[in-house]
Order: C-alpha cells, then sequence, then structure tokens
C-alpha cells in the first residue's frame, strides 16, 4: 500500500468527516492526525482481501473520532468553534451563508449516528458501498439509514 | 443528479486550515516522529520510543511457566507411582477364616545382592487393617558395613530398637578382626516400624529387604474362643460344686475345676501371644562387613553400560520429553484460548464503549 498516496488523497476527506461528526475544528484536527498516525504505523498489517485503503483509513478514523467522543462525554462538553459569517458578503451570499448557517445547526442537531452518515457519504466523499465497508453494516442498510438521515435534516430545516 | 439539499450539503464541506495541513503534511514526511500540539501550542518533543519488550518474551515467559507446571506434575505423579509401588501390602484385606500372607520384597531379589545404598526409600508397610482385624507385620533387612565398624553398627542398632519403644529380643554380634557380622531380631512397635526401618537403613548399606504382612486375626479368634469356652467350663463346674451333695462328686468337680484353670491360663497366654504379634512388629537384621563390597558390585557391573543401556536410557528420555510436551500442550492450549478470549473480550467491550459513545453523542 503506497502510504503517501493514500494520505494525498484522503487527507482532506478525512478532517471534513471528523469535523463534521465532532462539529468542532480543532477536535477535528486532532483526530485527522491522530487517525493518520496510526494509520502510518498499521499500515504493514493492512490486509487488502479485507476492503480498500480508503475503508480502512476511514475505519481507522472512525475509530479515533468515536476516542474523542468517548473521551468528551467524560468531560465538560466544548464549545464549538463557531464559523462566522463574513460581513463584507453582498446581500445574495447573506441569504445563502444564513442558508449554510441553518443547515449547519441542523446537522448539530442530528443524532451522532445520523451526521455520521451524512459525513462519510457527502464530506468525506465515500461511495454507498465504502460507507457500508465502514460501518460494518450492509450496502441497502447504508441506503435506510442515509435516506432517514436526510429526512430528519430537512424535517429540521423546515422547522 | 444531486438535489439541493445534497449540493447544500457538499457545500457546507470543511477543509483543513493551510496551517494545519502543512503541519501535517510534514510529520508525515517524517514519519511522525515529532507529536504537534494543539493548534497555537508549541510542538512536543518526540516521544522518546516506548521500551518494548521483545516480542519472543512473553511465548517464551510462558513456555517456561509451563514448562515448571509440568515439571512438577510429572514429579509429583511419578512420587505417587513410587508410593503407591512401595506401600500398600496388607493382609487385612477382606475376611477369611484362613490367615493371609503377603510378602512385599525390596531391594534384591533371589538372594543377590542388589546394588547397595545407604538410603532405599522405605516401604509403607502394612495397608492399616480394618476394624477387628489382627496383622502381624515382620521385616529382615541386611546390612553391610565396613568391617572395623561392625561393632559401632551393632550398638547403632540396639539404640534404634530402643528409641522407637522396642526392643532387642535376641542378637548375636561376631566382631572378628577383618571380619565381622551381627544378627538381630528386634520387636518393635507396628506402628513405629516404618521409622526404625528408615533409621536401620541409616545405619549401614542396605543390600536386601522384605517385609511381610500376615493376617492372623484367625488365630486370634480361635484363642479368644478357647478362652471364652474355658472360662464357660469353670463357671458351670463352679455352679455344680455349688450343688454338689457327695464328696465323690465334689472331689471330680475340684479336680475338673483345676483342669478348667489351666486351660484358661494357657488360652490366656496363647491370646497374649498374638496380640504381641500384632503389636510389634518382628524385625530381623542382619549385618555385614562389607568394606569392598559395594565396589565391588560396582566393578562387577560397571562394564554393563553398553549401547543397550544407552538406548534404553535415550528411549525413557524421550518418553519423558514427549510426556512433557504433552502436558505442556495440556497446559498452553487453554491458556491461548483464554488469552485470545480475553483479548476478544477486550475488543468487544471497546466497540461496545465507542458505540455508546456515539449514541450518547
Amino acid at each position: 500500500m503506497d502510504f503517501d498516496a493514500l494520505y494525498r488523497d484522503a487527507r482532506d476527506d478525512v478532517h471534513a468527516y471528523a469535523a463534521t461528526l465532532l462539529h468542532d475544528r480543532s477536535a477535528a484536527e486532532e483526530v485527522t492526525a491522530t487517525a493518520f498516525e496510526r494509520a502510518y504505523r498499521r499500515a504493514r498489517k493492512f490486509d487488502p482481501q479485507r476492503g480498500t485503503p480508503r475503508t480502512w483509513l476511514f475505519g481507522i478514523a472512525r475509530n479515533a473520532a468515536l476516542d474523542e467522543l468517548r473521551r468528551r462525554s467524560k468531560q465538560a462538553t466544548l464549545a464549538a468553534e463557531p464559523v462566522a459569517a463574513d460581513a463584507a458578503e453582498a446581500p445574495d451570499q447573506v441569504a445563502a451563508a444564513i442558508d449554510r448557517e441553518a443547515l449547519r445547526t441542523a446537522l448539530r442537531g442530528l443524532h451522532a449516528r445520523d451526521r455520521e452518515v451524512i459525513a462519510l457519504r457527502y464530506h468525506a466523499g465515500l461511495e454507498t458501498s465504502e460507507v457500508a465497508a465502514v460501518l460494518g453494516v450492509s450496502a441497502s442498510n447504508v441506503a435506510t439509514l442515509l435516506h432517514r438521515a436526510m429526512t430528519k435534516l430537512r424535517e429540521a430545516l423546515d422547522a | 443528479m444531486p438535489d439541493a439539499l445534497e449540493t447544500a450539503l457538499l457545500e457546507l464541506r470543511e477543509t483543513p486550515t493551510a496551517e494545519f495541513a502543512a503541519d501535517l503534511d510534514a510529520r508525515v514526511a517524517a514519519g511522525f516522529g515529532a507529536t504537534p500540539g494543539r493548534r497555537g501550542a508549541p510542538p512536543q518533543p518526540p516521544r522518546k520510543p516506548k521500551r518494548r519488550l521483545p516480542g519472543w518474551l512473553f511465548p517464551a515467559g510462558g513456555f517456561a511457566v509451563a514448562a515448571a507446571l509440568c515439571v512438577l506434575v510429572v514429579a509429583g505423579i511419578s512420587t505417587s507411582d513410587m508410593d503407591d509401588s512401595s506401600g500398600g501390602s496388607g493382609g487385612g484385606s477382606a475376611a477369611s477364616s484362613a490367615d493371609q500372607t503377603m510378602e512385599q520384597a525390596q531391594g534384591s531379589s533371589g538372594g543377590s545382592t542388589a546394588a547397595p545404598s545407604r538410603s532405599l526409600p522405605a516401604p509403607s508397610g502394612a495397608a492399616t487393617p480394618g476394624r477387628n482385624r489382627k496383622v502381624e507385620r515382620t521385616a529382615a533387612l541386611t546390612l553391610t558395613t565396613p568391617a572395623d565398624e561392625v561393632e559401632r553398627a551393632a550398638a547403632s542398632v540396639s539404640d534404634v530398637a530402643g528409641r522407637q519403644g522396642g526392643y532387642v529380643e535376641a542378637s548375636t554380634v561376631d566382631a572378628e578382626r577383618g571380619d565381622g557380622s551381627g544378627d538381630f531380631v528386634l520387636r518393635i512397635p507396628v506402628d513405629r516400624l516404618d521409622a526404625a526401618m528408615a533409621a536401620l537403613a541409616r545405619i549401614g548399606d542396605v543390600t536386601q529387604r522384605r517385609q511381610t504382612t500376615q493376617d492372623i486375626t484367625a488365630s486370634f479368634n480361635v484363642a479368644r474362643a478357647a478362652l471364652g469356652e474355658a472360662r464357660a467350663e469353670r463357671t458351670s463346674l463352679l455352679k455344680r460344686l455349688a450343688d454338689a451333695d457327695t464328696d465323690a462328686e465334689t472331689t471330680s468337680l475340684r479336680a475338673r475345676l483345676r483342669d478348667a484353670n489351666a486351660r484358661i491360663g494357657a488360652a490366656q497366654v496363647a491370646l497374649r501371644q498374638v496380640d504381641r504379634r500384632a503389636a510389634y512388629a518382628r524385625v530381623d537384621v542382619a549385618l555385614r562387613a562389607g568394606s569392598g563390597a559395594a565396589a565391588d558390585a560396582d566393578a562387577d557391573e560397571g562394564s554393563g553400560w553398553g549401547v543397550g543401556a544407552a538406548w534404553d536410557d535415550a528411549r525413557r528420555v524421550l518418553e519423558v520429553a514427549a510426556g512433557v510436551a504433552v502436558l505442556a500442550l495440556a497446559v498452553l492450549a487453554p491458556l491461548a484460548l483464554l488469552a485470545l478470549l480475553g483479548a476478544g473480550g477486550r475488543r468487544a467491550a471497546v466497540s461496545r464503549a465507542r458505540n455508546r459513545a456515539l449514541d450518547s453523542a
């Protein structure tokens, strides 16, 4: 396995996944670095028969993110770093920012499991089969989970 | 074609900052040699490599522990086998009217001199007789000592008898210059027989050893019955004497009473003798001057170790090694299974904890 190539290909995707799941930029950076370090140290143990390098990497990243959630649950809840809207944006852009903020808020309000499947599919860019491999469920199950998560997201936005 | 929501989600994707990306790129290029701090904090010095124990240490340690356990188990089994084969002779077995004898020979066969040893293991002797059984134990021991130590050894034999609560029933000691011998008949309380034999074996080189057990319950019962009959007859005669009317009858009854008393006396003596036979073991000890006897025996047998004996020894070693290997496997397999179960259990526990964190987030 070419670790450098995997890193270049997946760095931003892992970061995006962690940021959506944890809705905390600082924690996302920490989890991203941890995930790649663990993958680097376990690169020799990668078994191509058990999945692709990307699904293997995201399995490691998922565990690192869940460990962060476990750590958080034992401490006070960290405040997420809000993303400030750009004050010089044009009215159209301001409206779009509000929409994005509303979406971001709705996304944060979802259950972590729903947020995770959305993060893997849309922010990490994994295909349904790859998401299934990372979560350890069937592809049809992933489709169902994704559909439910998107439905809840729409309901939250409409609310 | 993505719908509006999917498109909005894609636009919401967060990208890493340039600073973080550069930091991480550097760490990857360095093979993760330094641990960066959180953003804004100084990077921490490279972690000292954890001192890892060599990978072979744990299996080797586990095998060593298992091998030690196997040696202990094999030694324990061998010891118990030795005890079983050396002890356990007993005349106190199932009842029968006839006395039963069991012999146990130790250390030699056919009267030939066996390899001398100062400390042959003392057999445990007769099995504990059942209740109401009378068992007579006898033993014979042949000891060799240097010719100039026969007298000393003879004194030691007497001392042993006295210390064990017994006595010397008969003894003959012949200490000639350059030669000597001694023969003893000891009476030792049966519960001290094993200790006495062990003490006697330390006096010289044991060249022959024998122990016999004989159930004498029948003899005891006969003697007791005879005593009972004689007493019953005397009681009857006394009653008849009290009712005697004539002098002739009285004289006759008195004569018969005298006979009955004599029979009672004899029966009592016989019963006491049987009792003593059961209470005191007879030990015949033969002392022989044996200076050089042990060396001669060794010399005679020293050239006997050859290819055949080597083959026997090698086979025995292989048998023991195979036995140890089987025992090691029997010990290691469950341990390995437990370790696997433990590792699997730990992984399952961590997975469950992660899922719980996801559910509670």
